[in-house]
C-alpha cells in the first residue's frame, strides 16, 4: 500500500467522518432498515461484520418494540382500571357506601337483638312444651276450672290438627270493584290461611278447639279471664251462637273458640 | 550510523570463495590480515576471528552485496517505504541482480582461493586436454586429482574446495532482496537523483548474520565489494583516473568516476579462468574511459596486467603500491561507514520497522475500527433513541400502578361492602324466621286475640233490649259475621251505626250484607240482620319485583 499524502489522508478522515455521520443519521431516519434490508438480501454470504451490526440492530429494534408495546399496555390497563373505578363510583362513594353498610350492618344487628328480646318475651309468656306436657295439662285444668267457675260446660276439647279443621282455608286474593287487588291495612286483625298454617307449624305454638255450653256473658268473661291466666292464650277464632229452636224454651248458646298456647 | 574512524574495526571481505580479514587501528595506519578460503562460512569465520581477535566494530564487505546505479526521484523513501520500496527497486535494479548465478567450476574455486595460480590451471587444463588427445576412449583424470598427483594441492584442499562448491551448487535463492539506500541529496525538484543502491538476498544476510552471531560478532555495516576501495585507491594515485578497475581472480570491480565522485559501477565476472593477458587486456580495452586506473588482488594478476603491455600507454595506469587490494578494501570500507556521505550506503542489517498502514493487520484493523465506531454510533444513537422511550414506559408504569392502586382500594371497598353485605343477609337470613315468629305470635295472634275481645265490648254496648245477638263468628280468618235481630229497622240502623262508630276507631268497617223480617226468639216480629265487620283495605302496591302486600 502506498504511502498516504497529506492530502489524501485529510480526504480518507473526511470520508470516513461522511460515512460515519451517514450511519448515523441512517440510523436516526431508517431505524437501522436498510442495514436489515443489506443483511436480508445478502443474507447468503454474512460476515463477521454484517453479523455483528444485525446482532446489534436487532436486539434494538425489538428492545424499542417491546418498550412500545409496554407502554400501549400500560396505557390500555390505566383506562380499563380507571373505567373500572369510575363504573365502580370511585373510592369516595364506596366509602361512603360502607359507612352506610355499617350503619346497616349495626342497625341489623340491633334489629336481631330486638327481635330476640322480643322473641324471648313472647315465648317466655308461652305454655313451655315439654315432653311430660306438666304446664300444657295445668293449663287446660285451669281453663276446666275457669269455665265451671264461669257455668260453662266444656262440651268438647278438640286439639287442632290443621287450620282446616277450625274453618279457616286458602281464599282468592282480595279485589275491589274494578278488579284491582287491594289488601287489609297492616296490623288488621285477620291471619291470613298462610299465617294460620305457619303459626300452626311453630314448635312453640299448638291450639286447641273448645266447644261450650253457657250463657253469652259468660263467655265474654271467659274470654276476658283467659288473658289473666299467667300464661299466653292466644283467640284464634271464635264463634258465638245462638241455636235456633221453634220452641219457646230458651236455647242455650254455644262457643266454639279456638286457643292458641 | 558512522564509525569512530580510530576504533580497532575488523573488516570480512568475501570474494565469493575465500574470507579476507583485516583488522585496522589508528586510522588505518596500522593493519593486520589474514585470508582463509572458505570452507563452511561460520567455521571459516570462526579461524579468521580467532587470528585477528573480535574488535568492536565490524564491517563486511562481500560480492553477495551488488551495488547498481539508479536513477531515482527525489526523497522516494519518504513517499514509499516497505514492501512497496522494495518492489520498486528491485524492478529498477532487476539488470543488476544475478537470479541464477552459475555454479563455479573447481579450478575456479581453487585459484580463487590461492590454492593454484591461474598458470598452474592452466597447465592442469593442458595436461588433460593431452590426455584426451592421446587417449580420446578414456576419461580425463579429474582436475582435483591431477593437481594432487602434480603435488600444486592436498587432499584435504581438494575436499574443501567441492565442498564449498557443492554448498555454492544447493544455495538457493528466494528472490527476496533487502536495499540500502545512501542518504538523498539536494535535488531539483521533479527531477530524478542519481543513487547508488546495494542490494543482499534476504536469505545471505540471513545466512551472515547467523555465521556472525555464531561467532559472537554483531555486524555494524555489510557492504558491496564492488566500488569501496575505489576512492581509497583514486585517492592514493599520484594521477586522477576517471576509472578504477580492481581485478580479482574471478572478477573485475569497475568504477566510474565523474569528477571526484564515483558515478557508476560494474561487477564483471572474468571468463572462465584460468585468467591469461588476453582476458585482462579484452577487459581493459573493453572500458570506455579516458583514463584507468587498475589495481590487483595478488601479484600474478599485476604480472598479467603488465604482460599486457597496456600500462605503457598513458590512458592505462596500474597501481603498485605497497597496500594490497583487500587493505584498500578495508580501509575504503571503513570510511564507506564513516562517512555516509561518500555515496554508498550498508545493506540494512536489520529488516526496518514495517509502516503501520503496510502491516498485515492494518485493513482489518482499519474495517474493524471502522465497524466499531459504527456500532459506537449506533449504540450512541441507540441509548438516546431509547432513553424518552424509556422515560415514558417508566411513567407509564408509575401511572399504571397507580391506576392499578387506586382499582385495588375499589376492589377493597368493594370487598368489603360484600362482606358486609354478606353479613347483612346472614343477619337479616337469621332475623327473618324470628321476626316471623314474633310476627306471628306477637302481631297476628295477638291483635286478633285483642280483638276479639275489644270486639266482644263493642258489640255487647251496641246490643239493647231491642236487639238481640244471635250469632258471633270469626271462623274463617278474615272477616267478622255477627248476626242479630232487632225489635225495629230503626233499632237495627242504630246497632250498626253504633257498632260502625265504634269499630271505625278500630280501622275495622261494617257492612250490611242483608236485612229481612224475621221472628225472634220471643216470636216477636222484628228485623234480622247479618253483617260483616272487615278490616279497612288498602290498594296493593305493584312493585319491580312483583306484588307486594
Amino acid at each position: 500500500m502506498a504511502v498516504k499524502t497529506e492530502r489524501e489522508k485529510r480526504m480518507l478522515v473526511m470520508l470516513l467522518a461522511m460515512f460515519l455521520l451517514f450511519g448515523y443519521y441512517h440510523l436516526c431516519i431508517t431505524g437501522g432498515a436498510g442495514a436489515n434490508l443489506l443483511n436480508d438480501v445478502f443474507s447468503g454470504d454474512i460476515t463477521g461484520e454484517t453479523a455483528a451490526v444485525d446482532a446489534l440492530i436487532r436486539p434494538y429494534q425489538v428492545v424499542k418494540k417491546e418498550l412500545e408495546e409496554e407502554i400501549e399496555s400500560h396505557k390500555e390497563d390505566i383506562q380499563m382500571d380507571l373505567q373500572y373505578v369510575v363504573e365502580s363510583g370511585g373510592a369516595a362513594l364506596l366509602t361512603k357506601q360502607l359507612a352506610e353498610k355499617e350503619g346497616v350492618l349495626e342497625s341489623t344487628k340491633q334489629q336481631l337483638k330486638d327481635q330476640k328480646v322480643i322473641t324471648t318475651q313472647l315465648l317466655s309468656q308461652l305454655v313451655p312444651k315439654s315432653d311430660t306436657m306438666a304446664e300444657s295439662s295445668s293449663m287446660r285444668a285451669e281453663i276446666a276450672q275457669l269455665a265451671t267457675a264461669l257455668n260453662l260446660e266444656i262440651l268438647e276439647t278438640t286439639p287442632v290438627r290443621d287450620v282446616e279443621q277450625i274453618g279457616i282455608i286458602e281464599t282468592a286474593a282480595l279485589t275491589d270493584a274494578t278488579g284491582n287487588r287491594i289488601k287489609y291495612i297492616d296490623g288488621a286483625p285477620v291471619i291470613s290461611y298462610i299465617d294460620a298454617k305457619q303459626i300452626h307449624q311453630l314448635q312453640e305454638i299448638q291450639m286447641l278447639e273448645y266447644k261450650m255450653q253457657g250463657k253469652a256473658v259468660s263467655f265474654f268473661v271467659f274470654l276476658e279471664s283467659i288473658i289473666e291466666l299467667p300464661w299466653s292464650l292466644f283467640v284464634v277464632s271464635m264463634d258465638v251462637s245462638v241455636p235456633k229452636s221453634n220452641t219457646n224454651e230458651l236455647v242455650t248458646p254455644e262457643m266454639t273458640v279456638v286457643l292458641a298456647y | 550510523m558512522p564509525l569512530p574512524s580510530n576504533t580497532p574495526t575488523l573488516v570480512i571481505i568475501h570474494d565469493g570463495f575465500s574470507l579476507y580479514g583485516v583488522v585496522t587501528t589508528a586510522g588505518a595506519k596500522d593493519t593486520s590480515s589474514v585470508s582463509v578460503p572458505i570452507t563452511e562460512l561460520s567455521d571459516t569465520l570462526g579461524q579468521v576471528v580467532a587470528q585477528l581477535g573480535r574488535p568492536k566494530q565490524v564491517i563486511l564487505v562481500t560480492t553477495d552485496i551488488t551495488i547498481a546505479t539508479l536513477q531515482l526521484p527525489p526523497g522516494l523513501e519518504n513517499i514509499t517505504a516497505g514492501d512497496e520500496l522494495n518492489k520498486m527497486l528491485k524492478w529498477e535494479m532487476q539488470p543488476y541482480l544475478e537470479l541464477n548465478p552459475m555454479t563455479p567450476m573447481l579450478g575456479q574455486i581453487l585459484v580463487a582461493q590461492d590454492r593454484l595460480s591461474h598458470q598452474q590451471l592452466g597447465d592442469l587444463i593442458e595436461a588433460q586436454k593431452q590426455q584426451r588427445a592421446d587417449n580420446p576412449a578414456a576419461a580425463a583424470t579429474p582436475l582435483g586429482e591431477l593437481a594432487i598427483e602434480r603435488g600444486f594441492i592436498e587432499q584435504e584442499e581438494l575436499n574443501s574446495a567441492v565442498s564449498l562448491q557443492i554448498a555454492l551448487s544447493t544455495t538457493e535463492n528466494t528472490g527476496e532482496y533487502v536495499f540500502g539506500l545512501p542518504a538523498s541529496e539536494q535535488a531539483i525538484p521533479g527531477q530524478n537523483q542519481q543513487r547508488h543502491v546495494t542490494a543482499i538476498t534476504r536469505d545471505d544476510r540471513a545466512k551472515w548474520l547467523s555465521a556472525f552471531k555464531k561467532n559472537g560478532l554483531n555486524l555494524d555495516a555489510m557492504l558491496p565489494i564492488v566500488g569501496v576501495a575505489a576512492g581509497e585507491i583514486a585517492s592514493s594515485s599520484p594521477s586522477p583516473a576517471s576509472t578504477i578497475i580492481e581485478v580479482h581472480n574471478t572478477f573485475a570491480s569497475i568504477t566510474h568516476f565523474t569528477g571526484n565522485k564515483a558515478s557508476a559501477f560494474e561487477y564483471r565476472p572474468l571468463p572462465i579462468s584460468p585468467v591469461d593477458t588476453d582476458q585482462i587486456r579484452n577487459l581493459i580495452d573493453r572500458i570506455n574511459s579516458p583514463s584507468k586506473l587498475l589495481k590487483c588482488a595478488t601479484g600474478e594478476l599485476t604480472e598479467l596486467v603488465h604482460a599486457t603491455g597496456e600500462t605503457n600507454t598513458p590512458t592505462v595506469q596500474l597501481d603498485e603500491s605497497t597496500k594490497s587490494l583487500m587493505e584498500s578494501i578495508a580501509i575504503g570500507a571503513i570510511a564507506t561507514v564513516a562517512r555516509p556521505a561518500s555515496g554508498i550506503a550498508s545493506v540494512p542489517i536489520k529488516n526496518p520497522p514495517i509502516p503501520l498502514n503496510q502491516r498485515a493487520f492494518y485493513k482489518p484493523l482499519l474495517v474493524s475500527i471502522c465497524v466499531a465506531g459504527l456500532i459506537i454510533a449506533a449504540e450512541f444513537f441507540m441509548a438516546r433513541s431509547l432513553l424518552p422511550i424509556i422515560a415514558e414506559r417508566d411513567k407509564q408504569e408509575k401511572a399504571d400502578l397507580a391506576a392499578h392502586e387506586k382499582m385495588d382500594e375499589v376492589n377493597e371497598l368493594k370487598d368489603r361492602i360484600g362482606i358486609m353485605d354478606s353479613k347483612i343477609d346472614a343477619l337479616n337470613a337469621e332475623i327473618a324466621p324470628i321476626q316471623k315468629r314474633n310476627r306471628l305470635i306477637g302481631n297476628s295472634l295477638g291483635k286478633r286475640s285483642d280483638f276479639h275481645s275489644t270486639l266482644f265490648e263493642v258489640v255487647a254496648a251496641a246490643v239493647g233490649d231491642e236487639v238481640m245477638l244471635d250469632r258471633l263468628s270469626s271462623r274463617n280468618g278474615h272477616t267478622f259475621q255477627l248476626e242479630a235481630w232487632s225489635l225495629t229497622q230503626e233499632k237495627a240502623d242504630l246497632f250498626v251505626k253504633q257498632l260502625a262508630d265504634a269499630l271505625a276507631n278500630h280501622s275495622m268497617t261494617v257492612l250490611v250484607e242483608s236485612t229481612r223480617p224475621a221472628k225472634g226468639r220471643l216470636n216477636l216480629e222484628g228485623r234480622q240482620i247479618m253483617l260483616r265487620i272487615t278490616p279497612i283495605t288498602e290498594p296493593v302496591v305493584l312493585t319491580n319485583e312483583g306484588t307486594g302486600e
